[in-house]
Order: C-alpha cells, then structure tokens, then sequence
C-alpha cells in the first residue's frame, strides 16, 4: 500500500494550508503546493502525481482550466483533477465543462466534500461512477493501481504490492507485505483486474501473484508463497498454473 | 372677212360639240381582255419561236401596263421576222401597235398600220373586227381633230366600207365628222351629202337638237358658198326649229348664225334684234351659269356654315366630354381622399386602442414592477440592515478583544474570539444567500444535477454543524441511512438545506433537539429538518415564501432575520423539480420537508 498523491494547484496560501491539513488528516500526501501555472505543469511532469486540485483562478485569470485543458492534451499523462472555485457562477463552469471529465468543489467545503469530491474525480476519470459509494472495501484500478476506500478514505494499492487474493463470498482480501485490504467486487471483475497483472487463478478462492510462487507442491497441491505462506491449488486450475510456469521459463 | 371667221368659229364650235364619238374606255378594256385571252390561247397553242413566243408575252404584259412605247420597241425586233406576218398573232399584235401608236398619238402612222391591216381584214374573227372598228373610230375622230382631213376621211371611209353592224348613233357621228372633214377640204359636193344623211338619221333617230344643228352646219356650208338661197330659209328653219325646241344652246348658236347673216344682207334692224337676243341668251346663259355658280357659292357656305356648326357642336361636345371627365376626375379624386382619410383615421383609431392597450399594459406591468421595486428595496434594507448589526457588534466585540489582549484575561480573550467567529460565519451565510439570490433572480447560477447519495449529501451538510449544536446546547439527531441517490446540483442543494439547519438553529432553545431525516416514499425522498424551537404562527407560515409579505422575525437571541433563506429555498427546490412544505406550530416548533424525485440509476451494481 501508499498514500496517494496529490498535486495543489492554488495561489492563496492559506487555502492552500488548509487543503493541505484536510488531505493530511485523511492520509493522503501532498507533493506540493504550486501557486502558477508554470510551477504546476512542472511539478506535475516531475512527481506525477495520481490527483491534481486546481483553484481555477490563479492571480486572477482562469489559469486552473488552462492547466487541466493541458493535462488532457496528452493521453499518457492524464490524471483525475478536481477544480476549487469561489463562486458557481455561470461563466466559469461553462469554462470549465470545456474540460473533461469535469468536476468541481465550491470553496468553503469541509473534509467530507473534499473527500467525497476527490472520489468522485477518480470515479470519473476511471468510468466508474458511484464506485465508492458503496463504502469500505470499494475500489477501482487505475493503470498499475487499485484505489480502495478504507474508513472515509482512499488508499493507493500496486498490484504488484499484492502477493494473493482470497475470495470470501461478497468480499476478498487483498494480502500484501504491508498488511490486509478488503476489496468488495465480484469474482469475475477480480479476474479481469487481475489477470492482466501477473496473477493466476489457482483455486476457486485464490489467485495468485505469479512474482510471489516460491515453490509449488505438485503432491500436496499447494503453493508455498515468500514468508512461508501456503495457498492449496485444486485440480481444476492445476493446468492453468503450470502454463504460466512454462511460459515463465 | 368676218364672215368667213365667224363661220369658221361657228364650224370649230360644232365639231367641239361632236368630239364625243370616242368610244367609253371600258369598252376598250372589254376589247383589250377578249384579246389577251386569244392571245394567251395562240401563244399556247403554237410554240413554233421562243423569241417570237416570248416577245409576245412581252408585249402582251407591257401593253397591260400601258407601256406603250416598250410595246412599240419590242414589236419592232420581230416585225422583220419572216415568221411574224404569218403568224396567227400577226393581226392582233397589229392591233397591238395601231392601239399605242394611237395612245402616243402618231394618228398618221396608226392610220398606215390601218390599212395593212384592213387588207388582212378578212383574217379577223368578230370580236377583233370590233376591235379594228373601235380603232378606225378613235383614229378617224383624232385624225379629222388634228386636221389631217384625208387619212381621217380614209379612216372613216374603211369603217363605212367594213361589213360590220353599225349602230345609226355611231353612224351620225362619223357622217357629221366626213362631212365636217370634207367641208375643210372644200369638197362640198361630199360636205353636203354626208350633212344630208346626218339629217336623214337625226330625223330618224328623232334628235331634234342633233337636227337642228345639221341644218346649222348644211346652211353654213351653203352660206360658205354663197348660195345664199339656199343658207339662209335653212338658217331660218333651224332658229324656228330651235325656238320650238327651247334648247338655248342650239338657239344661241342659231339667233348668231341670223345675225351674222342678216348684218351680211345689211338687214341691221334684224341683224340687232338677232344679235340682241343672242346676247340675251348668251347672258341668260352665263346668268344661269352665274345662278348656279352661285347658288353653288350658296350651297358651300350653307354646307360650311352647317359644318362649322358641327365643328362647333363637336368642340361643345368635347368640351362638355372634357369637363364632366374633370368633374369625374374631381369626384373620384374627392372620393379617394374621403377614402384615404376614413383609412387613416381608421388607422389612428385602431393604433390609439392599441396603444391604449399597451399603455394599460405597461401601466400594470410598471405597477408590478414598482411593488417589486418596493420588496426588492425593502430587502436590500433588510439585508444591510442585517449586515449592520453583527459588524458593529463585530466591532465592538473586537475592541473588547483588543482590551481583554492588552489585560492579558485569556479567558475573556478566548470567549470573544469564539463569539467573533459565531458573528461572522452567521454573516457570511447571509452574504452568501444574498449572493445566490442574485445569481438565480438573474440566471447566472450554475445548475448541474448529478447523482449523489441522499446519505453523502445530508452528511456533508450536518458535518458543519455538529460543532454548532453542541456549543448551543441542543441535541442533533442523524437519521437519514437511506440508499437512494437524488439528481441534484449539490451545491444548491447544500444551501437550501445550510439554511434549513441555520434557521432551525436559530429558533430553537438551549436544550432543544434537531433532527435531520430521511425517508423514502415510493419513487421520492423526503428529506426532513425538523426543530423544537419557537414555531410560526399560520400568517407567518404564509408568508414565508412572499417577498413583499414577509416579516422579519426576532430569532432567540433577539436578532433578527430577513427571511431571504426561505425565499431562496423555494426556489432552489422548485429548480430540483422538488417541494417544500412547512408545518409548524408556535412553541411547539417547526418542520420543514423537501420531497425529491429518486434518481434511479440502472448500471448501479
């Protein structure tokens, strides 16, 4: 697991520190605090941030959508954003709907409309509105990420940080080096998430991080995994484990 | 000598008086036409010489046109042809020639072509003997009138000798001109038979005129050779004969002839009385002449009287056609102005109502205006009203502030930043409402609905206002666990329900409880804040949403309020397609709800 990161794009500074304590509080870290349009596409570019807040005036001039038009111009270095405004007048947002997908949080918001503002940006930018409402154990995937709500908040779990998955009916654990993380989607998402990042079904509950098989018991039909873990594999994916061995080797 | 003058004056008069023997132009036509025809038929008929066949038609077509001379030209290329005696037209385009040397008036070498001709004469048919004869007529009468006495008399002779009919009419004439003709060539002997056998066919014909001037003419050829004897009892006879007739012509010519004869036989009382009554007739005559010249002269000034009359009456009629065009003109022109004004002032009338109309419309509409003027006025006092109060109190709690520093009284200190804080965030509020109010009434406001959970919109609100209720003493509670989503500008929605709480806030004791609630009923959403605070009594409920009814009410720390939230509420709801609906109670409290459509979502999981 590791925090998320997020890029402030705001030239008040007191607004700015307030954010940052909001986003603090809920575990989330900030890279910066960027308070122009040059700073910002330049931290942007260097830490890569996973979520950008933009106030969408900076000095005066409605440079936030400036920066989020940017943002967008490049497919591979497109993130979710979440615009900061004053007013909800007319003029702005019809600025700011130029820029998709569009979202946005009316300043004074306390933690829960930022935190909720914040889910809802990354819902969007994955096409998976309405995701987290849903609660703990919510999440989505964003390249090589899973974005998972745990208490009120979100976390950043790699795929590669995961050793298995353990299915237990409505809900599945997620084990990595750094503890345990429930995730509430169905078997068949699990797979099609999965898969593609180096995992293999080994049992009707189990799949496994190919990186983290250290031995496999053919006999006993288990896989030993790092940290003397051991996960049974059944005969029915005995197969479909073996191929990705000899496709391994 | 004078005799001789006036006898031959005499004989020129009477041959003038006979130069009528030409025949009638269209019986020359008549002629003309029977022999184009036979003509046209020959030249058909025999096609022995192209250039004799088509001078013929030449000539025949340039006689047509009376081209006389062109006839003799071309009848003169063929004429030495061998073939033209010969041929069948020999004798008609003979005729041809006779006819334009006659036209041309060369009577001589017409009277030559004649007789060639009349040698050949037995060739003819008979409508071309009448032709030649008609021609011998004309050429014989011209002849004798040009004074080529023989070749007329030859003329005439072959027209006596030809053996064709002979109208007595015809016959007298051409007898008077032989015996005229001969009467010049002093061959009396002739002059005095042919007279004789003019008189025979005068008497015949029962011409008495035609009589009595024969006997004129046979007595002036006696008296020319002054056989006396014999002139003067026929002189006598023809005056008797044209006294009985009562011809003044004849008797003119007859009282001159015994005047002329009596003053020669020295008889001068005779000789007078004649010549007197010559003079007499001859005056008569001119008189006459004169009578009927004038009368003439009469008859054209009657008729140029009687014409400039109708001149006159034609001008009349113009001018009376002219000037009841004008009258019409005038009263067309009058009825089209009467016309043209009744339009306008149609047109005056109609946009008067009109106007009227939007006058009343306008006036009602100012009316509506001024009263919301009034509201809208009476709420920006209201507003700086409110605005006043906590600043000032603001002020003065900051000053407080500034003393409690200064005596270093934490306590105190402390108490008046909180109570700052409460000023300005109850403030801000206002100013916010304010603002939005704005925005709505002149549509700037943003309003993008989405889906949100009833739970997430209603949890982001109440956070703010936890702190608030406890520090006021009262119970909050959250009941509104509900899964339904609503479609809604969460922004707005936000101030509507930050100005529910806010006013439940207000009203309600120390000790009081407020609940937020949600409930869902069918496809809608109740959302409910309700408090245990001071109530309304029904007037004020009424009056809740009315800007110009409104009261401003006292909240439980005595201040007051505008009541702007609920206003902007109402409408903030209506945009969501939402309710509002109040029930309260005075002591008892307040309960506001907002019913909201279920957003329904078919790709939720």
């Amino acid at each position: 697991m590791s925090k998320i990161h997020i890029l402030i794009v705001e030239d008040n500074p007191e607004e700015a520190a307030e954010l940052r304590e909001y986003l603090e509080d809920k575990d989330y870290t900030v890279t910066a605090v960027a308070t122009t349009l040059k700073d910002a596409l330049g931290y942007f570019y260097a830490q890569q941030p996973d979520l950008v807040i933009v106030d969408i005036y900076l000095g005066g001039s409605p440079e936030g959508i400036t920066f989020a038009q940017r943002l967008n111009e490049n497919e591979a270095t497109r993130r979710p954003f979440l615009f900061l405004t004053q007013h909800a007048s007319l003029e702005v947002f019809e600025q700011a709907k130029l820029t998709s997908p569009y979202n946005y949080l009316l300043k004074p918001f306390n933690p829960l409309e930022l935190q909720y503002a914040i889910e809802l940006a990354i819902e969007k930018f994955t096409g998976e509105t309405g995701q987290f409402a849903v609660g703990d154990g919510a999440a989505t995937a964003m390249e090589h990420n899973l974005f998972l709500k745990r208490r009120n908040s979100l976390v950043k779990v790699p795929f590669g940080d995961v050793d298995y998955v353990e299915v237990e009916g409505k809900y599945s654990n997620l084990i990595t080096q750094r503890g345990e993380f429930l995730i509430q989607w169905p078997l068949k998402k699990l797979i099609e998430k999965f898969v593609p990042h180096q995992f293999v079904r080994v049992h009707r509950n189990y799949l496994v991080n190919l990186r983290a098989i250290q031995q496999v018991h053919l006999a006993d039909q288990h896989v030993i995994l790092s940290g003397e873990r051991s996960i049974p594999f059944s005969q029915n994916f005995k197969k479909n484990l073996l191929e990705k061995f000899d496709v391994l080797k | 000598m004078t005799l001789l003058s006036n006898i031959s004056f005499c004989l020129l008069f009477i041959i003038s008086s006979y130069s009528v023997c030409k025949c009638q132009p269209n019986t020359i036509r008549d002629y003309q036409l029977l022999v184009e025809e036979r003509i046209s038929e020959l030249i058909q008929d025999e096609m022995t010489n192209p250039v004799f066949f088509s001078s013929s038609k030449d000539i025949i077509s340039l006689f047509k046109v009376s081209d006389y001379d062109s006839v003799l030209i071309v009848l003169s290329g063929i004429e030495q042809l061998e073939l033209y005696k010969e041929s069948e037209f020999y004798p008609l385009l003979q005729l041809f020639k006779i006819h334009s040397l006659y036209e041309l008036e060369l009577f001589e070498q017409g009277a030559l072509a004649l007789d060639e001709v009349i040698r050949i004469e037995s060739r003819f048919d008979s409508p071309l003997t009448s032709y030649i004869d008609l021609l011998k007529l004309n050429l014989g009468q011209s002849l004798i009138e040009k004074n080529e006495y023989d070749l007329g008399i030859q003329v005439y002779r072959h027209w006596i000798n030809s053996e064709s009919q002979k109208d007595l009419q015809v016959q007298a004439r051409v007898y008077h001109n032989l015996a005229v003709g001969y009467l010049h060539k002093k061959q009396f002997d002739s002059s005095l038979w042919f007279f004789d056998e003019v008189i025979d066919l005068r008497r015949s014909l029962g011409d008495s005129s035609g009589l009595v001037q024969e006997y004129m003419n046979l007595a002036s050829l006696y008296y020319e050779q002054y056989l006396d004897g014999q002139a003067i009892p026929l002189f006598q006879k023809a005056l008797a004969m044209a006294k009985q007739l009562g011809d003044t012509t004849v008797l003119k010519t007859a009282e001159y002839n015994m005047a002329v004869v009596e003053e020669n036989r020295k008889n001068y009382a005779e000789a007078l009385a004649h010549r007197k009554e010559y003079e007499r007739l001859l005056a008569a005559e001119w008189n006459r002449d004169r009578i009927w010249a004038l009368a003439e002269q009469q008859k054209q000034f009657a008729i140029d009287t009687k014409q400039q009359e109708v001149d006159l009456l034609a001008a009349r009629e113009q001018q009376q056609l002219s000037e009841l065009a004008r009258q019409r003109t005038q009263r067309n022109g009058l009825l089209a102005t009467a016309a043209l004004l009744l339009a306008l002032l149609g047109m005056i009338a109609y946009y008067y109502r009109r106007v009227r109309a939007n006058n009343r419309v306008i006036s009602a509409q100012k009316e509506q205006l001024n009263a919301l003027n009034v509201a809208k006025n009476q709420l920006f006092a209201m507003v700086a009203h409110d605005l006043k109060s906590p600043v000032m109190a603001l002020q003065r709690a900051q000053r407080k502030l500034s003393l409690a520093l200064s005596q270093t009284d934490q306590a105190q200190a402390q108490s008046l930043a909180a109570e700052n804080e409460h000023i300005t965030s109850n403030t801000f509020r206002l100013l916010n409402n304010v603002l939005h109010w704005a925005m709505e009434q002149t549509e700037q406001l943003s309003f993008v609905a989405t889906p949100m959970p009833v739970q997430q919109l209603l949890a982001q609100v109440v956070y703010d206002y936890q702190e608030l209720v406890r520090a006021k003493g009262l119970t909050l509670v959250q009941d509104f666990e509900v899964a339904a989503q609503v479609e809604v500008d969460a922004n707005l929605m936000k101030i509507v329900l930050r100005n529910l709480l806010d006013n439940a806030l207000k009203f309600t004791q120390t000790g009081g409880t407020i609940t937020l609630q949600a409930t869902e009923t069918g496809d809608t959403v109740m959302l409910t804040i309700a408090d245990t605070g001071v109530g309304m009594t029904a007037e004020q409920q009424a009056g809740l949403f009315s800007l110009t009814e409104h009261e401003v009410r006292p909240d439980t720390e005595g201040r007051k309020s505008t009541g702007l939230g609920m206003l902007l509420c109402q409408r903030l709801v209506a945009r969501h397609h939402g309710n509002i609906t109040v029930n309260s109670e005075v002591g008892k409290g307040t309960q506001i709800s907002i019913q909201l459509p279920i957003f329904l979502d078919v790709e939720v999981l």
